[in-house]
């Protein structure tokens, strides 16, 4: 399992610890001290990312794959695009 | 309007985290808002909804010390709430009755928070996303969710402060810059006895004004059901490893 953790500029910190495969998402949680409403969204937008290959897509396409699951969601603390970068970074 | 006031009662960990559940269920019902205050015994950890467990929270510590552990359904960070260093509170109201804006609901409600500090003499702010500061130093910490329509916000006033301890139980990402963090945690937080040497029973005096002020009020306690409804989520949720650990 890869980690990486960073503390989002006037936001709050946010973890990744992820496992892959060939590129592939297999395993991948976020975790972290920020907010979203309603709070299950997280596992919508873990579910959608493992299968993900990471390396096929843009850091713009994960972002918005993250929102597209979280489309009714609030986010306090966190974006999709901070994700997006923190999963590509983890990648790279 | 009328608010039911809950006044300050001493629980452990997963009975507080049910209890504002329960009352939230209970609102959805048609219970009037309440707001209640809190404290906790044993001394406790909340984490927020999003945290990992172990990674946050020396959990064999904890058990050594005996510290009570509990995940919250709201987000945020981990939380010491020492059982003689805090008070904590809770309101749950439908989320009619505060901006539909998530921070400026935060604002209505720490507000009350900065007029009690007020009346004591210390001047505080509100600082987003979450906090309440005193010179930059944080005094305050609040967490909310909303679901169901309904909103529920609770939040800790430090009373006294003992920043050891808390990094006791609390884990840094970096043992080896524990040492430095602790001082960092020291400058960063303060408390309403280091401001004003007042007693946490002068402080809960001017919580209790400062949340119900100009609002219609009824001192009550839970009913039977939400008491009922408490024990279960205790014993089926805020007990349970698949709450505590889902992260």
């Amino acid at each position: 399992m890869k980690r990486i953790e960073e503390k989002i500029e006037n936001g709050k910190l946010v973890c990744i610890d992820m496992e892959s495969e060939n590129g592939k998402i297999t395993k991948i949680i976020i975790s972290g001290d920020f907010f979203i409403h309603p709070e299950e969204s997280i596992d919508k937008i873990e579910q959608s990312l493992v299968g993900v290959k990471i390396t096929d897509k843009s850091e713009k396409e994960i972002e918005e794959l993250i929102a597209r699951e979280s489309q009714k969601t609030e986010y306090l603390g966190v974006k999709p695009a901070d994700f997006a970068r923190l999963i590509k970074k983890l990648t790279g | 309007m009328k608010w039911r006031i809950i006044e300050y009662t001493e629980n452990d960990a997963a009975t507080n985290m049910a209890i504002d559940e329960a009352i939230s269920e209970a609102v959805k019902k048609g219970q009037k808002p309440t707001i209640r205050f809190y404290g906790w015994k044993p001394s406790s950890v909340s984490i927020g909804y999003f945290q990992i467990l172990e990674k946050e929270v020396d959990v064999k510590k904890c058990t050594q010390m005996e510290v009570g552990i509990v995940r919250r359904r709201t987000g945020g960070g981990a939380v010491y709430h020492d059982n003689e260093g805090e008070i904590t509170y809770s309101i749950i109201a439908n989320e009619s009755e505060f901006p539909k804006d998530i921070i400026a609901s935060y604002k209505v409600i720490c507000g009350w928070i900065i007029d009690a500090l007020k009346d004591l003499g210390i001047e505080s702010e509100f600082k987003p996303i979450n906090d309440i500061v005193v010179k930059g130093r944080k005094i305050s910490g609040n967490a909310q969710t909303r679901r169901n329509g309904v909103l529920l916000q609770h939040g800790t006033i430090l009373h006294k402060v003992d920043v050891e301890k808390m990094f006791s139980v609390l884990r840094v990402s970096d043992e080896k810059i524990k040492d430095k963090m602790i001082a960092t945690v020291k400058e960063r937080v303060t408390s309403v006895y280091q401001q004003k040497p007042i007693s946490k029973d002068e402080l809960y005096r001017a919580l209790l004004k400062g949340f119900t002020n100009e609002k219609e009020i009824e001192f009550d306690g839970l009913t039977k059901d939400e008491i009922n409804r408490t024990q279960e989520l205790v014993r089926t949720k805020y007990q349970s490893n698949e709450w505590n650990k889902l992260r």
